[in-house]
């Protein structure tokens, strides 16, 4: 264990450091993986114009086409729901807070679902380089379903874990009941998107929605990161906070605001993603501590990290079963979203009886 | 002692009322001098603990003034203020696992600057801090692992290493065994001794004020209804006025200070009054 006690500078640097090498690690590693056996060695020399023979520019297409974008995307979004989680998880001092389990992923999916649908038929259709309508929806669909579990929570008196995730599974469900009646009145065109959309995952993205992601996520994540200082003290209670000159409100506004900015942007790309906010930050904060100063940079890079290497087992975990059957599963992909939530699933199960545990003997 | 030769904290006809709630504090009024050591009493609801909070800069006055050494204490902006005033809420409980030494170290909040981190004076404020409070032993462990007692010391370490010299506590005793109890109001006795820091502390224990407050502050129903020596204050007559329940005034053979105790102890009991003091 290597909790920082004693932040410096230098110790900021070291953890800071190896989180960025772990995720630039993975991020280059993954151009090797798949299924198919690329030479990455020959993309980059299509990239530099060294080679142009017919080979040559199909590894370039399949390593700079594909796995370089998927990678990216897989490895903003990771960042973003880490960032996110470590977010609700101050603001409401519950560790167990995060997009999903808050229902604000869900509620970003009923707002990117509804653009889908009404979008069209509004003559809506996203000309501009900056967020598209899908985007901005699932901002608002998020931003809307955080208010209501914090003014729920607000309005109870204490935020305490079970009332917070009883709201939070309301919310997944009410929003998932609305999704359904958003699908049965699509017609076939429609709900051919509205379900590739669903199934979520990081494989169907273009750079524009690289561009339209990071236009959104990058102003979010630096909002975010600013208040680290605040979250800390938020950590102790509102009142010691207020008392040692933190705007409290304005920090609770700010944060909310950019956390479900960021997770409303990445869901309507890639779906709804869960648990990487809830499973990446409680790992990091094992080995370094909670103070946020340090942990919020490092829980960002290890959630890229971790995202890529889920989407690893998105490309390979299905042809290799088929490999092993003798069936052909070649390019089938798992969505990256079931891998996340067979990780998380569990991990929130133990977490769920460990805290009841802690909070059984402080009382 | 005067209490007007040097105000450190001062409370004019100050009012307040939560939105849409009835009036909390109804025309307070109170001059605390700097380096004394003060407690607020009262029933459950008399609006003490809003007091406290008023006074932290916590709430906003309906009506009235707080002054901080003469000046307004809703001009002082949060930093400053901050850097000025400690408050210590009841039953800090923080969410994940920091140990004590970062609570501690989290006093030192409104000094450090943007991003900024401690610096090696900071640590230094920390160690001084802890040593002071005897808690350096602890500094490794949770704050969540340690005892109330404990707990409390390290929170007044990190309102040592916050604040100037004022430092205002909501029922810093109340859920402690009395060994611990004792033990916090004697280092908080010591900061007003030694250290000429204002303490201002609301408590539910009228022989822990009696014993360790130069002054004490009675209230009922948002009004100040006694304020002074607790020999003057804690009559049996007057908390037997204000909570409702007959006293007897006996006299610590020790100290020589009032103790109160309730006058019927006996376990079966019809309940004649209103007050919810049990």
């Amino acid at each position: 264990m290597a909790i920082v006690r004693e932040l410096t500078w230098r110790r900021w640097l070291a953890a800071v450091g190896v989180s960025l090498a772990v995720a630039t690690i993975v991020l280059v590693a993954s151009l090797w993986v798949g299924t198919q056996d690329v030479q990455v060695g020959r993309a980059v020399a299509v990239l530099f114009g060294q080679a142009d023979d017919a080979d040559a520019r199909m590894a370039y297409q399949l390593v700079f086409g594909l796995r370089l974008p998927r990678t990216l995307l897989a490895l903003v979004t990771g960042l973003t729901l880490a960032l996110a989680g470590t977010t609700f998880q101050a603001l409401l001092r519950n560790p167990l807070a995060e997009p999903y389990t808050l229902g604000v992923a869900s509620g970003g999916a009923l707002g990117a679902l509804l653009a889908l649908k009404l979008a069209p038929s509004l003559g809506l259709i996203w000309a501009w380089a900056g967020p598209s309508p899908v985007q901005i929806a699932a901002f608002v669909g998020a931003l809307i379903v955080v208010l209501i579990v914090y003014g729920l929570g607000r309005s109870m008196g204490m935020l305490n874990t079970y009332d917070l995730l009883l709201a939070g599974v309301t919310m997944a469900l009410f929003c998932g009941a609305a999704m359904l009646a958003v699908q049965y009145f699509a017609d076939y065109r429609e709900l051919f998107g509205m379900i590739r959309w669903m199934m979520g995952g990081v494989e169907t993205v273009a750079y524009r929605d690289m561009v339209s992601t990071l236009t959104l996520v990058v102003p979010a994540w630096l909002m975010l990161l600013a208040l680290a200082g605040a979250l800390n003290q938020l950590s102790l209670g509102e009142d010691l906070a207020g008392a040692r000159g933190v705007r409290v409100g304005w920090v609770q506004a700010v944060g909310f605001f950019a956390a479900s900015l960021a997770t409303g942007a990445v869901v309507a790309v890639c779906g709804p993603i869960g648990f990487v906010g809830l499973i990446v930050p409680h790992a990091v904060r094992a080995v370094i501590g909670p103070d946020h100063r340090v942990l919020m940079p490092c829980a960002a890079l290890v959630g890229g990290a971790f995202l890529v290497v889920c989407d690893w087992g998105s490309r390979l975990v299905l042809p290799a079963y088929g490999r092993l059957r003798g069936l052909d599963l070649e390019g089938v992909q798992l969505p990256i979203g079931v891998i996340t939530a067979l990780l998380g699933g569990p991990f929130f199960l133990v977490l769920l009886l460990r805290s009841r545990r802690s909070e059984r003997v402080v009382r | 002692m005067s209490h007007d030769s040097d105000p450190h904290i001062e409370l004019r006809d100050v009012c307040f009322a939560y939105a849409g709630g009835k009036q909390v504090l109804d025309g307070v009024s109170l001059t605390v001098p700097r380096g004394a050591s003060w407690a607020i009493v009262g029933p459950n609801g008399s609006g003490k603990s809003t007091l406290l909070r008023v006074m932290a800069g916590l709430l906003r006055p309906v009506r009235g003034q707080v002054l901080l050494d003469a000046r307004d204490l809703s001009a002082v902006r949060s930093r400053e203020r901050a850097r000025r005033i400690a408050f210590l809420p009841q039953n800090v409980a923080p969410a994940f696992g920091y140990v004590a030494r970062q609570v501690v170290a989290m006093g030192r909040y409104p000094h450090i600057s943007g991003f900024g981190l401690e610096s090696q004076h900071d640590w230094h404020l920390v160690d001084e801090a802890m040593a002071w409070t005897e808690t350096e032993g602890l500094s490794r462990r949770a704050l969540n692992t340690l005892s109330g007692g404990e707990r409390q010391r390290v929170l007044v370490a990190a309102a040592l290493v916050q604040a100037s010299d004022l430092l205002l506590l909501d029922e810093p005793t109340t859920a402690l065994d009395v060994n611990h109890q004792i033990g916090i109001q004697r280092l908080l006795a010591r900061l007003s001794a030694r250290r000429g820091w204002t303490v201002v502390a609301v408590t539910h224990d009228l022989n822990l004020a009696a014993h360790f407050s130069q002054h004490v502050v009675m209230m009922k129903a948002g009004r100040v209804v006694a304020t002074g020596p607790p020999a003057e204050v804690l009559t049996g007559q007057r908390v037997e006025a204000v909570y409702g329940v007959p006293m007897h005034s006996l006299t610590h053979p020790g100290t020589g200070a009032p103790v109160l105790v309730p006058a019927d102890m006996t376990p079966q009991h019809e309940v004649t009054t209103d007050g919810d003091r049990a």
